[in-house]
């Protein structure tokens, strides 16, 4: 049991079950024989003393009635044919003055223990076995007429034969019992056992089952019983995540596929043309630069992927320094602000002075930076957009509102995912790759803090991002584990 | 000026070697860590280009091994592989600057011409193309004798493309030495900043100094 494989759970319910209940026959059977055995062993010894006094009382009250005497002695077999009591009395010389008839033969004087005082409570018996195969218990007392040669002796015998016989056929039918008992405990113990544990076997036959291509199936739960239904629900739990992982992986995998398919695309159909025929040098510059435009994409949803993937790994570690939050702010709006300027998009930026947070500087300015952007494509002209750094406890705030068209309340809580769109229909030159919140979101989350989208169409939509300090990271790191 | 490359895939280092002659320098290729530092040690170069991937002994190893001699040479590390901290070690270890694979060639030159201006020799205090003049002491640009109205961020941008008249600088490179925006942002902003530059030094005149070369990105260059 130690090493391999353990025994299963049914296994050991029902040798608990049938040992228990095997026990608890053999225990009760057995107690109610010896009850049986101890009653019918105490009626035969009250009964041999209770004969012996009566023979000693006549021998002490009427010495010299013989026939009296005799009579008891021998009519006894007649009174109670059932019961086999033969009695002897000697005289004090030791001969036999009567005895039940056919007595010597079996029961010689000489076989009788010493008489014992008839008053005390243990008088002394003796069992034994004849040769003819029966079984006696044998009393002596000695009795009445106290003349000057000494006391009579008498010598009694009960046969035990018939109860031996009796309790012998009891036991036998006991091993009867105690077997049967043995093989329905362990059958019903089996039952029991298989019966309880079916759930546990349902559960596991449907855990057998998944695969990644039915990952829908789940555990039902209605029937179960209490104990089972909380393993059933973690396990339906982890299927519904692990679903949900693996259609986002798959979706995410056929995403890319697809990202990747239109630049190469291009590319090929590009070269293919441009080699089909002979072309001016000018043409072949201006395909070149095509050729390049396109690799810049590649480039670029190579990078983000990476970006992605290696945000998730625990092991990526950002390194922070002091930041001036509003100057750093300043900076991005300043690279953008042009670009908004064309688009008649006013772009302002409000922090409080002075203040400062350690972050990871590159993540920082690419989240700001992508949510200005974001923000600018979708204001209309005449719209704002304001870029704004709060102060929290051990933590720094930064939104990005626009004035802008605003998105549908079904994409806000998908719009962080990858490759997620909120308008299909959108191109990649302008739209990217639809990666930008997700990696904004990675960036946030790398900080120990998370992104936040509230829009409202026609309105605008505000993104507030929560970057927290390294210690409180920490602090928190350690209440979880705690 | 004479480089080392050190590439072990070999369609990459002819484009690198191919590039880097038509550029004006003279470059050595080997393929591999041990013979990368037998050439370091042999003669001597002006920069090298050193790929982290490398059979037999990786550029990190390379590197080390060339400044615990004392080398220092500049160094700029090619990688596949873009993690953080790949490029904190590789800065640490004594690299002079990092690109990630794939890179743009422009992108290559650019940060080969801002490292061997790092070495010793000091930069130019002005830079004349054609009839421009970027005093890059007084923080000044005149043209054709007028002097160019230029906010600081515009006259940052005229003087990193006049430092580097006839190369080609891609948006990534301006944007991360022009706005210090070191992510790899929408370019599209950074046209809007040239155009708004152009507007002011190119558009009141007849001759035209701002380039766009098209997938490349931007120089500044006088009609041959």
């Amino acid at each position: 049991m130690t090493t391999g494989r353990q025994r299963s759970i049914a296994w050991q319910l029902s040798v608990w079950y049938a040992g228990s209940a095997f026990l608890l026959l053999a225990g009760g059977t057995g107690f109610l024989y010896f009850v049986l055995a101890r009653s019918f062993d105490r009626e035969n010894t009250d009964y041999l003393t209770e004969k012996t006094r009566t023979l000693e009382t006549l021998l002490r009250e009427r010495p010299g009635e013989e026939a009296t005497v005799r009579w008891e002695v021998e009519g006894e077999s007649v009174a109670h044919p059932s019961i086999r009591v033969l009695s002897r009395v000697l005289a004090p010389n030791g001969s036999v003055l009567v005895q039940t008839s056919g007595m010597s033969v079996d029961l010689p004087p000489s076989m009788f223990p010493e008489p014992s005082n008839l008053n005390s409570e243990d008088a002394q018996t003796k069992d034994v076995q004849t040769h003819s195969g029966k079984t006696y218990r044998l009393m002596a007392a000695n009795a009445g007429t106290p003349d000057a040669a000494g006391p009579h002796t008498l010598q009694v015998a009960i046969e035990l034969t018939f109860e031996k016989d009796l309790l012998a056929g009891y036991r036998r039918q006991l091993w009867i019992v105690l077997g049967a008992g043995l093989a329905a405990a362990i059958w019903i113990g089996r039952r029991i056992a298989v019966r309880g544990l079916r759930p546990l076997s349902d559960i596991s036959q449907t855990v057998r089952l998944t695969r990644s291509t039915n990952l829908s199936s789940r555990v039902a739960i209605e029937h179960m019983p209490a104990e089972v239904q909380e393993l059933a629900a973690t396990f339906n739990d982890m299927l519904d995540r692990l679903s949900g992982s693996f259609e986002r992986l798959s979706q995410f995998s056929s995403d890319i596929a697809h990202e990747l398919r239109t630049p190469v695309n291009n590319l090929r159909g590009e070269i293919d043309l441009a080699l089909s025929r002979r072309r001016t040098p000018e043409e072949y510059v201006d395909l070149l630069g095509s050729l390049s435009e396109e690799c810049e994409h590649l480039t670029r949803l190579i990078d983000s992927l990476l970006f992605l993937a290696r945000a998730e790994q625990p092991a990526m570690q950002i390194h922070r320094e002091d930041l001036d939050i509003g100057r750093e702010l300043g900076l991005v709006c300043e690279f953008y602000e042009p670009a908004a300027t064309e688009e008649g998009v006013r772009l302002s930026v409000k922090a409080p002075s002075g203040l400062s947070f350690p972050l990871d500087r590159t993540l920082f300015q690419r989240a700001v930076g992508n949510l200005v952007q974001n923000a600018v494509a979708h204001t209309p002209r005449d719209g704002e957009v304001l870029v704004e750094a709060t102060d929290g406890n051990d933590q720094l705030v930064v939104s990005v509102t626009d004035t802008g068209v605003g998105i549908a309340e079904e994409h806000l809580s998908r719009l962080f995912d990858r490759f997620y769109r909120a308008d299909p229909a959108r191109t990649r030159n302008r739209g990217g790759a639809g990666l930008g919140l997700a990696i904004v979101q990675s960036i946030a989350r790398l900080h120990g803090g998370k992104a936040q989208i509230a829009s409202q169409v026609g309105r605008g939509t505000r993104v507030t991002l929560t970057f927290a300090s390294a210690a409180a990271v920490e602090r928190l790191g350690t209440m979880e584990t705690r | 000026m004479r480089l080392l490359i050190v590439e072990d895939e070999p369609k990459t280092a002819a484009y690198l070697k191919k590039g880097l002659s038509e550029n004006g320098f003279v470059a050595d290729v080997v393929h591999d860590g041990d013979q990368a530092i037998a050439f370091a040690e042999a003669s001597k170069y002006e920069l090298i280009v050193l790929d982290i991937m490398l059979p037999r002994r990786n550029g990190w190893s390379v590197l080390e091994h060339l400044r615990s001699r004392g080398d220092h040479t500049p160094v700029i590390c090619l990688t596949a592989r873009d993690a953080v901290d790949d490029r904190v070690k590789g800065l640490r270890a004594g690299a002079d600057d990092y690109l990630t694979k794939p890179f743009a060639f422009s992108e290559l030159l650019a940060r080969i011409h801002t490292v061997l201006r790092r070495s010793p020799q000091r930069s130019p205090d002005s830079v004349r193309v054609s009839d421009l003049e970027v005093d890059l002491t007084k923080q000044r640009a005149t043209r054709g004798g007028h002097r160019l109205d230029l906010t600081p961020k515009e006259f940052l941008l005229l003087s990193l493309l006049a430092r580097n008249a006839g190369n080609v600088l891609s948006r990534t490179v301006i944007a991360e030495q022009v706005w210090d925006m070191n992510f790899d942002c929408d370019t599209n902003v950074v046209d809007v900043h040239v155009r708004r530059l152009r507007s002011k030094v190119d558009d009141p005149f007849p001759q035209k100094l701002i380039r766009t070369v098209r997938g490349v990105g931007y120089s500044l260059k006088a009609e041959d």
